[in-house]
């Protein structure tokens, strides 16, 4: 039995040092795949914090062999998104795109970075979704072709066909119109 | 049968992952090179853009006491069903008796739990204190020290978790110190970009991530001279990405503000130094299956010590008056390094390559020398990438708890070998 696997185990079993462990080994990934589906950073924290209480709540009834903890943890966090998006849009809330990163206290340098990444997400909104879904998880979050197949149910096949189709369209929507590719 | 081009972007992106040259893996897919080199160049640019997006610091460890205060709710709640209405006075005594003992202790805790490891009791003291100190860092520079001895402690608890042969929270507190040294490496680069100490140009190319919290996957550069472009990590001279990248002008570092990030380069550059000695003496002692998880954290050691040691020199070398901001960094006697082969990281030399020079110690001429002809490897080390049917289970899943993302994003058929 793996490591990882024994830590999802020891918190399945009540021991919470190990459901902190493990929070902190994805709590990274699981926000940046937020904040890039939603407008702000407060939007991004709340639902960061949601889905993993969310995961605590439920990880007595987890079971490894039916889903890695990875892909588990972010279908969770997908239909949080989902929800949320939902939500939102029901209540048509006007709101303002904030900056993304970390303050570093230098404006200029901050203005560009934050316009990167306004670019990056504003192109990812043009992407249908399941490409969108296999970028954001691959590039962003970082995970692994199975894990983002079994988050999404998809065979690996199809992950790496959607990655690839997705980088396509994404260097058109980022460089289209700098170099013409 | 060719092999399609998805498959071979996707070799391609896991091959440049782990260190591979975009040039040698576009030699293996002849047929669809020009194609994949344009697409690798987005998907390395997605991920570059996507760096930066991390969540606060502070909001991270609220947000951890908020998971905490669900766990203790919810344990209350399984408890109070359990528990009878007759104990009432018995936990009442019981919580006197605790909060006397409690007043009567914490005067000696704070101290007390300076030794405490992970999985003691006293531990959640010690990082409750250890955050109050971040809490209480005002400065990028002050956080960036404060960050680089947090560093140095979890070394020190690695190393007495393997001489105890305890290797629970190993894997944990590498990744604590991982992100500490993360974050010690960010705050300088913020406090670099912030003041454009180090560079000796007036006009300078915004530095595109220096804002980088994930350590070695993309490491800080300090800007160099004269205009420079985004570059993604693999070499080659075709910079397409790089078009529309704005000139700012910007202010020569203040000698104050060069001192501040000489102090904070030195801080982590001893840390890193004390912490490679004291990982080796973990190595030694450690359990077989915890080897794999410090040979990593030696590692990780060895990048920030590479990454502080080579921006201390080029700080020496680009400050106007060295001698008065640039504090020499300390001596401490390094053993030779079991030799972990892993993949070249081109593009960025940065980082420790198994062909590039090993921090030893300084002697009186030089303080800081690379040394190549005297490191000899231990023999009794077992070789991270040596296959071996026991311990590869357990490399693999250190890997992806302890290393960098770029790293755990490489495995590809990280589930499948669960």
């Amino acid at each position: 039995m793996l490591i990882e696997e024994q830590l999802v185990q020891r918190a399945v079993n009540g021991d919470r040092e190990a459901f902190t462990q493990i929070y902190d080994l994805h709590f990274n990934k699981i926000y940046r795949y937020i904040y890039v589906k939603v407008h702000s950073q407060a939007e991004a924290e709340d639902l960061t914090q949601d889905v993993f209480i969310k995961a605590y709540e439920g990880i007595r009834n987890y079971k490894w062999r039916d889903l890695p903890f990875t892909s588990w943890l972010f279908r969770i966090a997908h239909n949080r998104v989902i929800d949320h998006i939902r939500k939102v849009s029901k209540e048509k809330k006007a709101s303002l795109e904030e900056a993304g990163a970390i303050s570093s206290g230098d404006p200029v340098y901050m203005t560009e970075q934050n316009f990167e990444i306004h670019q990056l997400k504003e192109a990812l909104k043009h992407l249908p979704d399941a490409q969108r879904e296999v970028a954001t998880m691959r590039f962003i979050s970082e995970l692994s072709i199975a894990e983002v197949a079994l988050s999404l149910g998809k065979s690996e096949g199809t992950v790496k066909a959607l990655q690839f189709n997705a980088i396509a369209s994404l260097r058109k929507l980022l460089y289209g119109k700098i170099n013409g590719y | 049968m060719a092999i399609r081009i998805e498959e071979a972007f996707n070799d391609c992106f896991e091959r440049l992952s782990f260190g591979e040259s975009l040039d040698s893996c576009l030699r293996s897919y002849p047929e669809h090179a020009m194609e994949l080199d344009l697409m690798l160049r987005t998907a390395f640019d997605v991920k570059r853009r996507a760096h930066p997006i991390q969540p606060r610091p502070e909001f991270k460890y609220w947000s951890r006491v908020r998971l905490q205060g669900v766990q203790d709710y919810m344990s209350r709640q399984t408890t109070e069903k359990k528990a009878s209405p007759f104990n009432f006075r018995r936990n009442l005594a019981i919580s006197v008796a605790g909060l006397l003992v409690f007043v009567i202790a914490s005067s000696g805790t704070v101290a007390a739990s300076n030794d405490a490891l992970p999985g003691q009791p006293l531990y959640g003291v010690k990082t409750a204190v250890e955050q109050a100190q971040l809490a209480m860092a005002v400065s990028d520079v002050d956080k960036a020290v404060l960050y680089a001895n947090l560093a140095g402690k979890r070394a020190h608890e690695i190393e007495a978790m393997a001489r105890q042969g305890k290797s629970d929270y190993l894997i944990s507190t590498a990744v604590k110190m991982d992100y500490q040294l993360e974050q010690a490496e960010t705050y300088i680069s913020k406090y670099q970009a912030a003041t454009s100490a180090g560079s000796p140009a007036m006009t300078t190319a915004l530095p595109t991530d220096t804002s980088n919290t994930e350590g070695y996957d993309q490491p800080v550069q300090p800007a160099p001279a004269a205009t420079t472009q985004v570059k993604p990590p693999f070499t080659s001279t075709d910079n397409k990405l790089g078009e529309g990248q704005a000139a700012v002008k910007r202010p020569l570092p203040t000698p104050n503000a060069t001192a501040n990030v000489n102090k904070a380069k030195n801080a982590l550059n001893s840390t890193t130094a004390r912490s490679l000695t004291t990982l080796q003496d973990a190595l030694e002692n450690a359990p077989d299956s915890a080897r794999p998880a410090i040979l990593n954290a030696i590692e990780r050691v060895k990048k920030a010590n590479e990454w502080s040691q080579q921006n201390l020199n080029q700080g020496q070398q680009q400050d106007n008056k060295p001698e008065d901001f640039t504090p020499k960094p300390e001596s401490f006697p390094v053993k030779p390094l079991p030799d972990v082969k892993k993949p070249e990281r081109v593009g960025n030399d940065n980082f420790v390559t198994p062909d590039k020079p090993r921090y030893i110690p300084p002697s009186d001429k030089d303080p800081i020398r690379p040394v190549t002809d005297t490191v000899k490897p231990v023999d009794t080390v077992p070789n991270t990438q040596a296959p071996s049917t026991t311990v590869t289970p357990v490399i693999k899943n250190t890997i992806d708890a302890v290393t960098s993302p770029t790293i755990r994003q490489g495995s590809g058929n990280s589930t499948t070998t669960k």
